[in-house]
């Protein structure tokens, strides 16, 4: 089996083995990373089809670190400038420290070619508000599991909307308990049911 | 009216539904998160963990305003104070003695999940569950029980001689300082304690069956994944160590009866003024989490043997099918169908209409008005999704109404949950 589909089928031994090779052939890091970014794309696919879970996501993240290890670090600051499809902001709301959905969230928005920064758990809306200046970003992805997430995400878009930050944004919410009805009750544009909602919702509102 | 008989109707109403009976009405059996009663009574969630006393009386007055055939148990008032005593390293609380597990006054208390272990380490667990959970675990998750680390083999006191292991284990110092600790921690809670069992007489004498939701349990690989090796292990687990993964889920089951035999809670031991429905708060078992291969494979198997084992001790499981299911609802079925009538199947997100249909003439169903209503409301928003809940699922008993996530949630606004009890008098009627 080729590079890509030891990647793609999560052949961790295998994969470890081949970049040895490679990097023992000489070959040029950012080729090898090249074919990582189309197996990364692969393994994205199969999520979206049900093919793959979270077990596979996970599993791929760690043959992605062990690739990262060998190359060395450089190459992953190479690998983020890359992302051109356009910038995501993303954490889970204040009060809030699951990160489940939204590590899913991030996984596929990577492996389709966006830039994403999370700003982890429990954000603060002034976190937020500070990020959205600096790093600019055209798509707000806010996550929350507990149903005490519904009001700190009315605060953080309520905050957005006094700074005059909240016209330029596109929001997306999605998480545990938050449904389609929290939409208007938080001020958000769009409810993801999936991390595949949310790659989905970023593409069309990055097209704009 | 006598409340007595009242108390008699309403238990009897649930045990016809969940037997598959049509009662006189559909009950609705609302569970509530822990800090509803608390919010509804101005309290924070902080007071909540550390009052126990004012906590359970702001209980009685917030749940004692509705109708319902079913009250929720009171869960973990006082909990704080346990926890600080412990040491706690795997929660995050308001009050927290220590800063690096405390939350805002008002944040409700979450669980922190990280591997406690390593899959090095599966050896040594499988080797001895229970003294790999004592040692191991145990001062891993509570800062002061390290001591535990060093705790005898308790067995050993069965053999000539090596009992006297045990005894020295108790004179050190350090054990008999971490005893007091301990005592001294149980007897600030003792007003939490005192107001727990008051709520339960109070609310009876006021004809309001309290369920023994105390019959808590989990599904084997939830204990892996939530306490052992957390999400990221157990599903990388599930890759490399596929074996271990599922000798451990297997090896969990049996211990799990067991303490359901000798728990001071008597579970499965209802009076006949109240009805036990074992809570078992299903997590990685839901659609997105695993395909049905991993479902089969590595959840189900030793969640069925804990509720086979449940049943057989005339115990009625009640999992909570958190998120979605609707991908799973054959195996649902299946075991419905082998088990009639002795489990009640609690939805958050699943079509449960389309649950009803499918598996209704086995298994009680429960549920599931959304968070979002109850929280968002309007009332008539809610009233709306209980008639059609309630068209959908009452025929021939077998359905229990009650929210989808946590019961009624934290946030829930009082009309909402007005409404959603309204709604059931008004609709859920069979006869007069």
């Amino acid at each position: 089996m080729d590079f890509i589909n030891e990647i793609v089928e999560l052949n961790e031994n295998n994969v470890n083995e081949l970049v040895k090779k490679r990097l023992e052939n000489n070959e040029d890091p950012l080729k090898i990373m090249d074919d990582v970014k189309k197996a990364m794309k692969t393994i994205g696919d199969k999520f979206s089809n049900k093919e793959y879970f979270l077990p596979e996501l996970i599993m791929s993240g760690e043959i992605l670190r062990q690739i990262f290890e060998a190359l060395g670090p450089k190459l992953k600051d190479a690998h983020n400038s890359e992302k051109n499809k356009g910038k995501v902001l993303l954490g889970t709301v204040a009060g809030d420290i699951h990160d489940i959905g939204k590590d899913v969230v991030k996984f596929m928005l990577d492996a389709n070619g966006f830039h994403v920064l999370d700003l982890g758990v429990d954000v603060p809306a002034d976190k937020f508000i500070e990020n959205l200046k600096e790093f600019k970003p055209k798509v707000l992805g806010l996550s929350g599991f507990l149903t005490l997430a519904y009001d700190s995400m009315k605060e953080i878009i309520e905050k957005l909307k006094s700074a005059g930050l909240r016209d330029s944004l596109k929001i997306m919410i999605g998480g545990g308990t938050v449904d389609e009805r929290i939409v208007d009750y938080v001020g958000a544009d769009a409810y993801g049911e999936s991390a595949v909602d949310a790659v989905n919702l970023a593409t069309k509102w990055m097209e704009v | 009216m006598d409340t007595e008989l009242i108390l008699k109707e309403r238990v009897q109403r649930v045990r016809d539904a969940v037997s598959l009976k049509e009662p006189d009405r559909v009950p609705i059996t609302p569970f509530s998160d822990i800090f509803f009663p608390a919010l509804q009574a101005g309290m924070t969630h902080k007071q909540a963990m550390y009052k126990g006393r004012k906590y359970a009386k702001a209980a009685i007055n917030t749940y004692s305003r509705y109708d319902w055939d079913l009250y929720p148990t009171l869960l973990f008032p006082g909990m704080g104070k346990l926890n600080d005593g412990l040491g706690a390293t795997a929660i995050k609380w308001p009050g927290a003695a220590n800063p690096e597990f405390c939350l805002g006054d008002n944040q409700p208390y979450q669980y922190i999940e990280k591997p406690w272990m390593e899959a090095e380490e599966y050896d040594e667990l499988l080797k001895d569950p229970t003294g790999f959970l004592i040692r191991k675990i145990i001062p891993a998750q509570n800062a002061s029980l390290k001591l535990m680390n060093s705790f005898p083999q308790i067995s050993d006191m069965a053999m000539m001689f090596n009992g006297i292991g045990f005894f020295f284990f108790f004179i050190s110092k350090d054990v008999k300082k971490l005893i007091k600790g301990y005592k001294k921690t149980l007897r600030s809670m003792i007003g939490g304690l005192m107001g727990m069992q008051s709520y339960a007489k109070k609310m009876k004498k006021m004809g309001n069956p309290v369920a023994g939701q105390f019959a808590l349990s989990q599904a084997p690989f939830d204990m892996v994944s939530d306490t052992l090796r957390g999400m990221r292990g157990t599903m990388m687990d599930m890759y490399r160590n596929p074996e271990e993964l599922k000798t451990i889920c297997d090896r969990l089951v049996e211990p799990c009866l067991i303490a359901m035999d000798n728990s001071p809670l008597k579970l499965g031991d209802p009076d006949e003024n109240s009805i036990t429905l074992s809570f078992i708060p299903l997590h990685r078992g839901a659609d997105g989490f695993m395909s049905n291969g991993q479902f089969e494979e590595f959840y189900w198997p030793s969640l069925v043997k804990l509720m086979e084992g449940m049943i057989k001790k005339d115990i009625i499981p009640m999992p909570f099918f958190e998120g979605r299911y609707t991908d799973r609802l054959e195996f649902l079925a299946e075991f419905a169908k082998q088990h009639k009538a002795k489990a009640v199947y609690w939805f958050h997100d699943t079509d449960i209409i389309k649950v009803k249909e499918m598996m209704g003439d086995h298994v009680c169903i429960r549920g599931n008005v959304p968070a979002s209503l109850l929280v968002g409301g309007p009332p008539s928003a809610v009233e709306e999704y209980v008639k059609k809940s309630i068209e959908g699922c009452m025929e021939g008993g077998g359905y229990l109404v009650d929210g989808g996530v946590s019961g009624i949630p934290n946030e829930a606004r009082h009309e909402n949950v007005q409404a959603m009890t309204d709604a059931v008098h008004k609709y859920g009627v069979y006869r007069k």
